[in-house]
């Protein structure tokens, strides 16, 4: 055999092992009894505002799990790491969780600016990655394979929903947007622009502001001078809060909506009486709402915290947390007694429509994992309570 | 019409920018120390009404008095504990433990308060009136009222005061004080009280504009950046460098484009550094107050 | 009225003040005489309290008072100008020698002493407006003895109060001292200007590497042959 022809086996051998790879049952972090779940997650930071919520409600849901017996007779555990609010770090500690900690599944990251770097660290890792709340397109368009979102929908379909709410519902012509200056505002705003050209239409005007920003003065009289009948606001709660009302006190009373993030319990209070009948993006079933699987949540939740319920919680973001790990749960349970990574995944993409019972619906298929299809649109009442408007629109 | 508003916003908005450079300017003339923790002083202080107002239902103007004397004793704390410990230490460490300071009370707050944002109650009922096409607040009205006075009072206080003239000749020559009858330890405790009492009123004014979160503090970079517009050392320096990054904000942010603004100001602020790096109200430094 | 006992001083692990001894009689003038950097200055800081000793005493008027601060020090009636003079440079005449008044309450009698500053120093009559900064070495040191006279000392601490002035004005100066004294303030001064420390003073210690070396009445030391040669340029 000359050097050639080894060579050609060596490579041909390979090649086999390489696709007989995936054919390897990849069972790690599971045992007889447990199973082992990583959450990554902004605990600190300015985008804990999401991943603190993320973490309080996924541990929620398996400590409910584990007290019903489990799942498939294993118990859940969880080690959970604080990326800080920062991509590096964030890397670093989904490294830690696959590596170090061997678990079997990630719940997380929780905020575009962290998740969007990670994207090949977590596509290369082959680990499942269950993403609850942030609302990059970037994560799912296109597919990656071992990367599912279960929460808020995506910047690019809320936008085109936003679009077609306005113009297909309210039947309006005039559209400004008002959004932040970083890739979340952007992309956001970018979707509501390209939609509305689409439907043979353009923004009246585009604003951007600075998340840290305390004054929009400038912005909001270029507005003014739009003239427009609706502006979407694509921005983080507190400046948004300031938008909407230096929009009231310098005279617009037109349409506002704000983008999912906006979403928030104490937002109406936050934005004050000028925020009556401002309209916002709901992810889902409100915190606060009487429906019953809401009303159970909120009532576990508030018992498991009584900390975090002083404080106004659950919050949309313990929603999509506890909404993240049902998805896991019902996966597992899907995938049966001899889980593995791959069928686990398998048992994510069966799913057609099933519902945590606070979170919206989830849709997932081979060819699709972002697990949000509809919109709904909730209003700030009089009382400055929020509530969902009737209908849900489709965003595609 | 719209340049009219632009002032009319402006204004009030850089009145919170010069609240903040008070406070930072009347700690860096008494101790030497630029604290860059002062933003999350004031943080602090509005959600210690927060605290008071959801958690014990206290009423709110008592909740803002405590909030103001506990402010005052973590002022003194900090002095006590911290600054005045290290008084003889290098300035970096002394500075980098303001910044350790901040650092603290804002991820404390998140820990404890929430990330998420709070509502926090309007001194007093926003109102918006419409003078001839121009938008006033209540609020914005009150920030201006009662920046004013403040600054007022702290200049007063400076030129007129026997205590106040003790505090300026302290920060002029210690030792000077010392051989005097002056304690400089007591004029450090003093200012970093009086710093703290201002951080409490000054929470009371911004929370209901900014939003009280616990970034809310980080405003303090544009607090420093109207503190050396105004000169670093003179307090109604603090203020006028205040409006004057307001109004050239909301200026450009209109006239040139909204991305810009932060640019133009900051742009401004590197060009007093180079040509005027006594500041606005520096030139002429009789007073260092 | 103020005793000095085996002081021992210095500046972290540097020793600069070796078992200093020396005392100053109630209505003197006594001086302390020496080279630079022979630990005068330390000397009379330690003395004031702007530093602590390590070892030794200082009675002030039968009053331990070496473990008091610079501060608390003046309200015991002792009074330090400093050799750096230590002023107020961007406040006015006046608001410095105010200041200097900032342990008395008394307004009239705080009124008082500033009308005897003035009477002895009338160049910071004419001035009182301007903005020390802008005075003269000599209208400087002037200052810094008003401001130390404000606070209506029983005894004075001059550090090198001829330093960087110009000969007339210093003879000035000592003939103000001379007023001062007579007033009834008792003066401890250090200078390394011995010819006219020694006229004015009754008494003098002559210090060397922070060891008192030689004491003696004044005209004792003025024909003392070493310090004729060492400090009199005789």
């Amino acid at each position: 055999m000359n050097l050639r022809t080894f060579l050609k086996t060596a490579l041909a051998g390979s090649l086999a092992l390489a696709t007989a790879l995936p054919a390897y049952a990849d069972s790690t972090g599971i045992t007889p009894t447990s199973i082992k779940i990583g959450f990554i997650g902004s605990l600190t930071g300015p985008a804990a505002i999401w991943g603190s919520g993320n973490l309080a409600g996924a541990v929620l849901a398996f400590e409910q799990q584990n007290e019903a017996g489990g799942i498939n007779g294993r118990k859940f555990e969880w080690v959970s790491i604080d990326d800080e609010s920062s991509a590096p770090k964030g890397i670093a500690g989904f490294n830690k969780l696959v590596q170090t900690e061997q678990v079997f599944a990630v719940i997380g990251p929780s905020a575009s600016a962290v998740g969007v770097p990670m994207k090949s660290v977590l596509a290369s890792s082959g680990v499942p990655v269950i993403i609850p709340s942030f609302s990059s397109p970037d994560m799912t368009e296109p597919l990656i394979k071992n990367v599912f979102r279960t929460g808020t929908l995506n910047d690019r379909m809320q936008g085109r929903a936003i679009a077609d709410y306005l113009v297909q519902i309210l039947k309006l012509d005039r559209v400004a947007i008002m959004r932040q200056s970083d890739q979340y505002g952007a992309t956001g705003a970018g979707a509501i622009t390209d939609r509305l050209k689409e439907l043979g239409k353009a923004p009246v005007a585009v604003e951007t502001f600075n998340a840290s920003d305390t004054d929009l003065t400038s912005q909001v009289l270029h507005l003014r001078g739009a003239d427009p009948q609706a502006i979407v606001i694509y921005g983080y709660p507190a400046p948004s809060a300031i938008a909407t009302r230096q929009i009231r006190e310098l005279g617009i009373k037109s349409e506002i909506i704000g983008s999912s993030a906006t979403s928030n319990q104490n937002y109406p209070e936050m934005v004050g009486k000028v925020g009556i009948g401002v309209k916002f993006v709901a992810v889902g079933d409100l915190p606060e709402s009487d429906d019953k699987p809401m009303a159970d949540f909120r009532a576990a939740f508030q018992k498991r915290y009584p900390d975090l319920a002083r404080q106004g919680r659950p919050a949309t973001s313990d929603v999509t947390g506890y909404g993240a790990a049902k998805n896991v749960i019902e996966a597992l349970r899907r995938a049966g007694k001899d889980v593995t990574r791959e069928n686990f995944m398998a048992a994510l993409e069966t799913f057609d429509g099933y519902s945590s019972g606070v979170t919206m619906p989830t849709y997932l298929s081979p060819t699709r994992h972002e697990g949000n299809s509809q919109m709904r649109i909730a209003i700030i009442t009089p009382e400055l309570t929020r509530e969902i408007l009737p209908g849900a629109i489709d965003a595609k | 019409m719209d340049i009219l508003q632009i002032v009319a916003n402006g204004v009030p908005a850089g009145m919170m920018y010069g609240l903040v450079a008070l406070g930072i300017v009347l700690i860096h003339n008494g101790t030497n120390v630029v604290h860059f923790g002062y933003g999350e002083q004031i943080t602090l202080s509005a959600y210690i009404v927060v605290v008071l107002q959801v958690i014990f239902h206290v009423p709110f103007w008592l909740a803002c008095l405590v909030s103001i004397v506990l402010s005052a004793l973590f002022g003194l704390a900090i002095y006590l504990g911290i600054l005045g410990p290290l008084r003889r230490t290098p300035l970096i460490v002394q500075i980098i433990a303001t910044l350790a300071i901040g650092l603290g009370i804002r991820e404390g707050l998140r820990a404890f308060m929430g990330p998420d944002p709070w509502p926090f109650p309007a001194i007093v009922a926003n109102k918006v009136y419409d003078v001839h096409g121009v938008f006033i607040t209540t609020a914005n009205i009150v920030v201006v009222t009662v920046s004013i006075a403040i600054a007022a009072l702290l200049f007063l206080f400076f030129r007129l005061s026997r205590y106040g003239h003790a505090i300026l000749a302290a920060c002029e020559s210690p030792r000077g004080a010392s051989i005097v009858g002056i304690s400089v330890k007591q004029v450090s405790a003093a200012i970093w009280v009086l710093a703290s009492v201002l951080a409490a009123v000054a929470a009371l004014l911004m929370a209901p504009v900014l939003t009280l979160s616990p970034d809310m503090g980080l405003i303090a970079i544009k607090g420093f950046c109207a503190a050396i517009l105004g000169g670093f050392v003179s307090l109604p320096g603090a203020i006028v460098g205040g409006v004057l990054l307001g109004l050239i904000e909301t200026a450009a942010g209109y006239y040139i484009s909204t991305a810009t603004k932060d640019m133009v100001a900051y742009g401004a602020l590197i060009a007093m550094v180079i040509f005027m790096p006594q500041g606005l109200l520096g030139k002429r430094q009789i007073k260092k107050v | 009225m103020l005793e000095v006992e085996h002081l021992n001083a210095g500046y972290g692990l540097v020793q600069v003040l070796n078992d200093v001894t020396l005392s100053v009689p109630e209505g003197a003038i006594v001086t302390l005489l020496g080279a630079n950097g022979a630990g005068k200055t330390t000397a009379l800081n330690t003395i004031a309290g702007l530093m602590r000793p390590w070892s030794g005493q200082v009675t002030f008027r039968n009053r331990r008072c070496d473990a008091l601060p610079a501060h608390r020090i003046v309200r015991q009636g002792l009074s330090l100008v400093a050799e750096q003079r230590e002023l107020f440079l961007s406040m006015t005449i006046l608001e410095n020698l105010m200041l200097g008044a900032y342990t008395r309450n008394d307004q009239k009698e705080i009124r008082e002493s500033l009308e005897l500053v003035f009477e002895i120093f009338p160049r910071l009559a004419e001035r009182k407006a301007q903005v020390a900064r802008t005075l003269s070495g000599g209208e400087q040191q002037m200052l810094a003895i008003g401001r130390g006279l404000m606070a209506k000392p029983s005894l004075l601490l001059l550090d090198e109060p001829s330093l960087g002035i110009a000969p007339l004005v210093v003879l000035e100066i000592f003939d103000q001292i001379r007023k001062i004294n007579r007033l009834g303030v008792s003066v401890f001064v250090v200078e390394q200007n011995a010819k006219i420390a020694l006229e004015v003073a009754s008494y003098g210690y002559v210090m060397e590497n922070g060891r008192i070396t030689v004491e003696g009445a004044a005209d004792v030391l003025r024909s003392n042959p070493k310090i004729q040669e060492a400090y009199l340029g005789i």
